[in-house]
């Protein structure tokens, strides 16, 4: 096979296909075919999934995900303030499987083995990888917050997993009667998406300015700032004047305890007491990365920023959420695009080739209302000096700009960015 | 007699596998453009309002680029993406998104 390059062997493929002259693919079960093994299908699982074979078919990927479906977070609080569907929100894993050739695997995983490199499953039999990814995304702390655990969740929704807890607030805040508080308590950084509550926080004064006119919203806040800050406070006058009162850590302190049944909040220096109540607790790697040995202290997983290969274990990569990438904010973007890199770097070790120069860019967009829209957006490349990513330009929406714009972009971001982790 | 294993071998190959393999084309410029899929849709064929950019001429991708890039060309967004990559870099994506397909925009 000397100077039969596999590009080559593509090209010569390729004019054969063009004849028509095509059958089934009979390298599946071989044992020399490299194997990729998934475990979550969010942006950065399914992303990754595709794309690896995007780069290269031969490889056998295995999907690993319990749900058969998936609601994104990202459009989730437009369902919240009832200006879209929960359905609008759900995907599945069936292009996946049928144009990629990707094996999904409705089940969920349960340890890891990293010398004899397989996964346990629930129900299903042992897999054996070459390459693992693990994109969990993020669970709660339910130890976090004194009286709010994963019980009184029912009660009080987080709604930061889209899904039954988007349609539990939603329910709330339609029951809730005017003149009633909402309160949000967002928490410290960390944590998924981060414009997310404040995004959050003014769709339900959309909702609210419309029909419950009366209401009011507080944010207690477990940070002494936030994400694109200046654009939600200007964009808050503009259009709910004195509608949303955020409260600054500085104000308040910690939060000490929450009376659920009475959706009461004690903090340091207050009590509050909510009509609609929803705490998005602090955040960790998704359970399974913890099980396997990838977190740290910080609950999250380190990983090498060239390649998202776990510091802690070899020939296992983490990805999205869970991972420490910053720079990048922990976003569905973000996890789209580590997974591209993640997915390039497996293909050239698996190939036996270097990593190549990439760039990763996140756009997180934020709707005020469903024409008003603002954004924070910034490209990332790993530099080989500092052995990290690192920002090479970012920036939001200029005070001037066209917000009804940037809600069209917000519209078409989402239709396209889901096509590329899911079609 | 090397020729005649590989079609035998291509006979066997699915569509799918034949078609994905495009980006391998270019290497590098595929490393680097890929990111704008998240918004431009994979390949660069956006199924939005968001303009699709696979297909561009080389020259008018530049072009455009490096105008977001100096702000002298109308954005909100893409001046601020574009700050973000070198006029190599401009030259590598340009590359890829003129290899995609034209007719799948």
């Amino acid at each position: 096979m000397t100077g039969f390059s596999r590009r080559n062997f593509i090209k010569l493929c390729g004019g054969a296909s063009a004849l028509g002259l095509y059958g089934c693919a009979t390298t599946k079960t071989s044992p020399d075919v490299a194997k990729v093994v998934v475990i979550g299908g969010g942006f950065g699982g399914a992303t990754l999934s595709k794309y690896v074979k995007l780069i290269d078919a031969s490889i056998h990927v295995t999907l690993v995900e319990p749900n058969p479906v998936f609601h994104t977070c990202p459009g989730s609080n437009n369902v919240i303030a009832g200006i879209a569907d929960l359905r609008s929100l759900l995907w599945n894993y069936d292009t996946l499987k049928r144009k990629y050739g990707i094996e999904v695997v409705a089940d969920e995983a349960m340890d890891v083995d990293p010398i004899q490199k397989t996964v346990r499953l629930k129900n299903g039999p042992v897999l054996k990888y070459d390459r693992l990814i693990v994109a969990p995304g993020i669970d709660f702390r339910w130890d976090a917050i004194e009286g709010y655990d994963q019980q009184a969740s029912a009660l009080i929704p987080h709604a930061w997993k889209a899904g039954g807890q988007t349609q539990l607030l939603r329910s709330q805040l339609e029951a809730m009667p005017d003149g009633g508080v909402v309160m949000i308590l967002p928490p410290a950084n960390p944590f998924r998406c981060p414009p997310g509550p404040y995004e959050r926080a003014s769709l339900i004064a959309y909702y609210l300015k419309n029909h419950k006119p009366r209401s009011k919203i507080i944010i207690l806040d477990a940070k002494t700032k936030f994400s694109k800050q200046a654009l939600f406070m200007q964009g808050w006058k503009d259009l709910y004047p004195g509608m949303i009162e955020w409260i600054s850590w500085v104000g308040e302190g910690d939060i000490e305890r929450i009376g659920v049944k009475s959706r009461t909040v004690f903090t340091e220096f207050g009590t509050h007491k909510a009509d609609v109540l929803n705490i998005i607790p602090p955040q960790k790697a998704g359970a399974i990365a913890e099980k396997v040995g990838l977190t740290d202290q910080s609950g999250w997983c380190p990983i090498d920023q060239n390649t998202f290969e776990s510091t802690l274990a070899p020939d296992i990569h983490v990805i999205g959420d869970a991972c420490i990438a910053t720079p990048m904010p922990k976003s569905g973007f973000s996890a789209n695009a580590q997974a591209k890199t993640c997915a390039l770097a497996i293909v050239n070790s698996i190939n036996g080739k270097s990593q190549e120069q990439a760039a990763l860019i996140n756009t997180c967009y934020s709707y005020l209302n469903p024409d008003y829209a603002i954004s924070v957006s910034a490209v990332y490349g790993y530099s080989n000096q500092e052995r990290k990513l690192t920002t090479r330009s970012s920036g939001v929406t200029p005070m001037d700009a066209d917000r009804s714009i940037e809600a069209k972009y917000a519209r078409g971001w989402y239709r396209n960015i889901t096509a590329d982790t899911f079609l | 007699m090397i020729k005649n294993r590989i079609i035998a071998i291509c006979l066997l190959l699915p569509w799918g596998w034949v078609q994905s393999s495009e980006p391998v084309e270019s290497a590098d410029g595929w490393s680097l453009s890929v990111s704008c899929a998240g918004c431009h849709g994979t390949f660069g064929k956006s199924f939005s309002s968001i303009p699709s950019i696979n297909g561009l001429d080389e020259e008018e991708f530049i072009r455009k680029l490096s105008e977001f890039k100096e702000g002298v060309r109308p954005a909100s967004v893409m001046d601020r993406i574009a700050r973000g990559f070198n006029e190599r870099d401009f030259e590598k994506m340009a590359i890829y998104f003129a290899r995609q397909k034209r007719n799948s925009r």
